[in-house]
């Protein structure tokens, strides 16, 4: 019993210590994910569990950064580190550094799963989404501030409008904490349009292409439910023109990459001119074509009325001329020219119509069609 | 009233112009409108501001926006 070493419980526990790291400073462990944690502290804790066993494990945030892909509970995967001894708590676990989803079958299983559900709920439906305004005052973008995607919108958003006002609200696109952080900015943006920005008119949400795993994080829910929840519009440009994600499927329109999405937010202005300038232009030729066609009808009538005008006076000229024409007919004068003459009496002017009226000696005057000769009655003949 | 609505308008404007037999005094009305809406739409292309800002979020969950450096 003396020679027996007594050890104190640090002293074990730090030889232990020594044998586990020593021996298993490198492992890979194939399991099923389970009792998964996430704390703010950025650190993930989970189980890695088969049928008869079960390791604790943790993800320090510096590795977290690492994995691609949302880890789940009942995710199998094979997870690469160390095992290590927790000496405070005597207990041993596996200190991941990268863990691979068991196959991509394991992912697209969970894709599959998830978009028949959100697709039953509604999330998905035609009737539910909203046109994207055609010049939005000002364009919400949800996308890594890192990257080529932010300046790709960028460039083609002021190639194609140069006074666009764009706000961007950053958010990790790739990695654990990534899909918390893109719902977090919908909904940033959504509280900013009630407030200081009720200009936005839309949101886009980007991001480059990159694997089934780089591009996880659109394909969860909480991402789903926020472009859901949001009163704003969403064009999702997410990875290459093939990738489909469920925020894709939620958004109110898709583009095939984020270069389309500005394109498809921002109309051209040059267009927008030229569209003007061709309003203008057919305003123009009308008015061009309605004045002369006016013109003419009012030189039309004008001739028109002066045609009828001049028929009138010679419709009056002639019967001007035919009244004359009875009225000469009519005139004493007349019947003289044809060689009758008329005898009035010398004194008074009286007309003699008849021989009894006159007397022996009496002087008469008789007009002829030219001149008048006076002559004495020298016998009365009745 | 909004450019769209406003761009629509002219195209009715023009389309009415085009089709419909107007008296001369009420195609001059329209034109006149029309020339006031292209005036108004490009005023408000016009009156549009290059911008660009960036949202952060500070510890007590405040929203901020500030001016955005871009990278050249």
């Amino acid at each position: 019993m003396k020679t027996q070493k007594i050890l104190t419980v640090s002293e074990l526990t730090r030889d232990i210590k020594e044998v586990i790291e020593n021996v298993f400073c490198e492992v890979f462990v194939e399991g099923e994910i389970s009792n998964l944690r996430q704390p703010s502290s950025g650190h993930v804790y989970f189980s890695l569990k088969d049928e008869q066993a079960q390791l604790r494990a943790v993800l320090f945030k510096n590795a977290s950064v690492r994995i691609k892909f949302a880890l789940a509970d009942g995710m199998k995967a094979v997870c690469q580190g160390r095992v290590g001894v927790y000496e405070r708590d005597g207990q041993y676990q596996l200190y991941v550094n990268d863990i691979t989803p068991k196959g991509q079958g394991a992912l697209q299983l969970a894709f599959e799963g998830l978009k028949d559900r959100l697709s039953k709920e509604g999330l998905f439906d035609e009737a539910r989404k909203r046109p994207i305004p055609f010049l939005p005052q000002a364009i919400g973008v949800v996308t890594s501030l890192t990257g080529a995607v932010i300046q790709d919108i960028l460039n083609v958003l002021y190639r194609r409008f140069p006074a666009a006002h764009v706000v961007i609200c950053p958010a990790r696109v790739q990695g654990p904490g990534a899909a918390e952080e893109i719902a977090a900015a919908i909904k940033d943006l959504n509280e900013l349009k009630l407030k200081e920005l009720k200009t936005m008119g839309v949101i886009i949400l980007a991001r480059g292409g990159g694997s089934l795993e780089d591009l996880w994080c659109f394909n969860e829910e909480s991402v789903a439910r926020a472009i859901f929840n949001s009163a704003l519009p969403v064009i999702s440009a997410v990875g290459h023109q093939t990738d489909y994600t469920i925020a894709d499927f939620v958004a109110d329109r898709r583009a095939p990459t984020p270069s389309a999405a500005a394109e498809i937010v921002m109309p051209s202005r040059l267009e927008l001119d030229e569209r003007i300038e061709n309003f203008l232009t057919h305003l123009w030729r009308n008015l061009m074509d309605f004045v002369p066609e006016h013109a003419q009808r009012i030189d039309g009538l004008i001739e028109q009325a002066a045609r009828a005008l001049r028929q009138r006076v010679r419709a009056e000229e002639m019967r001007f001329s035919s009244v004359l024409n009875e009225m000469d007919a009519l005139s004493p004068l007349a019947v003289l020219k044809r060689g009758y003459s008329v005898t009035t009496a010398l004194d008074n002017d009286k007309c003699v119509f008849s021989a009894n009226s006159l007397k022996k000696g009496e002087l008469v005057k008789t007009r002829l069609s030219k001149g008048a000769f006076i002559s004495e009655i020298t016998q009365i003949v009745v | 009233m909004g450019f769209e609505e406003n761009l629509k308008k002219l195209e009715k404007i023009v389309e009415e112009l085009h089709s419909e037999k107007l008296s001369l005094e009420k195609s001059i009305e329209k034109f006149e409108d029309g020339v006031k809406l292209a005036d108004t739409c490009i005023k408000s292309l016009d009156s549009m501001k290059k911008k660009i800002e960036v949202i952060s979020k500070a510890k007590d969950g405040k929203i901020k926006i500030m001016p955005f450096e871009e990278k050249e």
